[in-house]
């Protein structure tokens, strides 16, 4: 067959198929629950793919937010009605569900939709197919209680069992388990892979098409590894009742008009970020080739490897594939990589740092004292640890006698750094004590004196990479200074600058 | 909850930082030294003294008899002085005497030193040092010298005859050009008491022979700091 026929024969395949979806959730659900953070968002999320993607038309969609029981029932039965009027040759329903809920019910801000109910309602709607999807806690008793067991990613065949006629369920979590949100991820694990999935990241056949099944392994196997860190494993479990021969096709990746494609042509993981690198679009483990659909829109591609992670800046076109390989993959220097690298990646840097600065006197006075620095530098995804040494001399002449005073210490601090493209900011508190040894020459009596002194000082931090392996910065502060005085401790606001140059060992 | 944790986190780790706060006392750029010679006491007033109002700009002051090749009295630079006047106060001196007022002490020993007399003067340029050609001497502790000892250097070997190098208080304990040795008082617990009035009736060398090194009220010119005797430094 050729290009032009196939073409043709899809169009009219598609034109006979009308999908409807009700996408729903609530970040509330009973009193006792924990408030939930992203459902809403994940709504919104999974209402987008479908229509850039999965071939609902907008009208046919309904989004509920922040939903309750008696909401979904109703819009259950109005769309009920609208698919009984449908037309069209063939017709499928998907339901997604966000939210908290427990073995027996859904949880929808303050009332509760039994899962048989909900069951009930997709199963009896007038449509050709069915599929459920539920990102909830313990929702995992729906597919259980169908006798269905937990399904392993890679042990389903579906391409030739899974048809096209019927209901199939997809839960977040196995029976008992809870279905976890992310910061990170900005939203439920499951759903985050399941979109990504659905955007492309699932396509293990490379045809453009995203089944169920590919969708349900793709997300399984994501959902799993995203979670092995956490306190439990969240295992996706998938249970269906359908009948024919032709998996059901999810998301159609040429699709949609706005939006573009992105190529991964390296095997690996990758996060993909929105421009400004903050919030994260996908997360994928992709294989080499790899395509997904995204809005067109510029793009920063992070591409993990077990050492090192690299970057690109991207533009997906309107229409229009934008690949990223290994001429558009900056490795981002050590240091950055350790807190870009995502949470789950944990490679701290650690760094040598030798530089020298100014810092102010210990008592009034004594001028500005030279001070020369060395440590290491451990960078971690959260924390930059700061161990460090350094010595220092400065003096006076009051007409009497000369003033000679050596400084010596230990420090060490802690900074948050914070990345804005090839530059780090950060703040922290530093601490550490010091020994300052007080010379004088003069005709009369001054024995030279030594002490110990404690310091606890607010630091600020700017950094730049010349090279992946060599950063330069500026650290300055002030510090609270204690030392012994002739009555009591006497405290010093001492503030202090510094250049440093450090070179990452690994 | 986690902020008020860290709150309290870091002035627990302030008192410990402070804590480990130990050692000599650090000093700044104002410091001195310690004191070679600390001594006090209390400033008198004299029945029919003119001029002699404590409450005034009135400062003490050692200054240094400049021994037979000199001529001027040569008030110390280094040293630092309390007063809580009308009545008390208290000197330091911070350094041996300068090399010019040293010379051979009038103890029929070759032993060398200094001799100062500790006095009250009005300062009348107000700039808190004793100028004394400048200002308006008011009294003189009348029986009472400071002694430096120039004494062997440090690690040399000490004469049995010759008195330990440093300061000293001594007070006189005859009438005027008497022989009897001058006795050392203890400083700390002895005052040092200088009668305000009659200046001009004393004199520092009152037989008038510049190689003896009695002492009295002042009765002649004071130099200005950093003026060099006359004849210039001693080799």
């Amino acid at each position: 067959m050729s290009p032009l026929w196939l073409a043709a024969w899809m169009a009219v395949a598609e034109a006979e198929e009308r999908r409807f979806a009700v996408v729903f959730g609530t970040n509330r659900g009973d009193a006792a629950d924990e408030p939930l953070r992203y459902a809403d968002q994940d709504v919104r999320r999974v209402g987008d793919v479908l229509v850039e993607l999965g071939g609902v038309a907008p009208e046919d969609l309904v989004r509920l937010e922040g939903a309750t029981a008696d909401d979904v029932r109703g819009v259950l039965r109005r769309l009920g009605e609208r698919m009984a009027a449908s037309t069209a040759d063939r017709t499928l329903l998907l339901v997604y569900y966000s939210g908290h809920a427990d073995a027996l019910a859904l949880h929808l801000s303050g009332t509760r939709l039994p899962l048989d109910e909900l069951k009930r309602l997709v199963s009896s709607a007038p449509a050709d197919a069915r599929v459920l999807v539920l990102d909830a806690c313990r929702t995992g008793e729906l597919t259980r209680t169908r006798g269905a067991t937990q399904a392993q990613p890679f042990e389903i065949v579906v391409s030739d069992e899974l048809a096209a006629s019927g209901l199939a369920i997809l839960t977040s979590a196995a029976a008992g388990e809870d279905a976890q949100e992310s910061d990170r991820l900005q939203g439920g694990v499951f759903t985050h892979h399941l979109v990504s999935g659905m955007r492309g990241a699932a396509d293990a056949s490379g045809d453009a098409r995203v089944t169920l099944s590919e969708a349900y392994q793709y997300t399984y196997a994501q959902t799993l590894l995203t979670t092995s860190d956490a306190p439990m494993l969240q295992h996706p479990s998938f249970a269906f009742d359908l009948t024919g021969r032709d998996d059901l096709i999810l998301t159609r990746l040429d699709s949609d008009s706005h939006a573009g494609r992105l190529r991964l042509a390296l095997e690996g993981e990758y996060l993909i970020f929105d421009a400004s690198g903050r919030d994260l679009v996908a997360e994928l483990q992709a294989e080499a080739g790899t395509s997904i659909v995204l809005d067109a829109a510029p793009y920063l591609v992070r591409w993990r490897t077990p050492e090192h992670v690299f970057e690109a800046d991207v533009e997906v076109p309107d229409g229009g594939t934008a690949e990223v390989g290994p001429e558009h993959l900056r490795l981002l220097p050590l240091g950055q990589a350790a807190r870009r690298g995502g949470e789950d990646w944990h490679r701290p840097a650690l760094s040598l740092v030798v530089g020298g600065g100014v810092m102010g006197p210990v008592r009034e006075g004594l001028g500005v004292m030279p001070i020369a620095r060395a440590g290491l530098r451990l960078d971690t995804s959260f924390l930059t640890f700061q161990l460090g040494a350094r010595y220092g001399r400065d003096g006076a002449e009051n007409g009497q006698l000369t003033i000679t005073e050596d400084l010596a210490g230990a420090e060490l601090g802690l900074v948050r750094m914070a990345d804005v493209g090839p530059i780090s900011l950060g703040a922290g508190i530093v601490a550490g004590v010091d020994g300052v040894f007080q010379r004088f020459e003069t005709p009369g009596v001054a024995p030279a004196r030594s002490a110990l002194t404690g310091r606890l000082g607010a630091v600020g931090r700017f950094e730049g990479a010349v090279h992946p392996r060599v950063s330069i910065g500026v650290q300055g502060g002030v510090d609270a200074m204690w030392s012994p005085g002739e009555d009591e401790v006497h405290t010093e606001v001492v503030p202090h600058v510094a250049l440093d140059v450090g070179l990452w060992v690994f | 909850m986690s902020r008020s944790t860290s709150a309290c986190g870091c002035s627990r780790l302030g008192l410990l930082l402070g804590l480990a706060a130990c050692g000599d006392p650090l000093v700044g750029e104002r410091y001195l030294g310690e004191p070679m010679l600390s001594f006090w006491g209390t400033v008198l007033v004299s029945d029919g003294a003119a001029d002699t109002d404590p409450d005034a700009d009135v400062g003490v002051a050692v200054v240094w008899n400049p021994g037979p090749s000199g001529e001027q009295l040569r008030p110390e630079e280094k040293l630092t002085t309390e007063t809580d006047f009308p009545a008390r106060y208290v000197i330091n001196l911070l350094a041996p005497p300068i090399p010019e007022v040293m010379h051979t002490l009038p103890d029929g020993t070759d032993n060398r030193g200094s001799i100062g007399l500790v006095v009250v003067y009005r300062d009348v340029n107000g700039n808190g040092r004793a100028e004394l050609a400048h200002e308006a001497l008011l009294g003189v502790a009348e029986d009472i010298a400071v002694i430096w000892h120039e004494g062997p250097e440090e690690g040399a070997e000490a004469s049995p005859t010759e008195p330990p190098r440093g300061y000293g208080v001594v007070r006189r304990t005859v009438d005027q050009c008497g022989a009897s040795p001058p006795e050392r008082i203890d400083e700390a617990t002895e005052p040092v008491d200088i009668v305000m009035g009659d200046i001009c009736e004393a004199v520092i060398d009152p037989d008038c022979n510049p190689d003896t090194m009695e002492w009295g009220p002042i009765c002649g010119e004071v130099a200005p700091p950093g003026t060099p005797p006359p004849g210039g430094p001693p080799p």
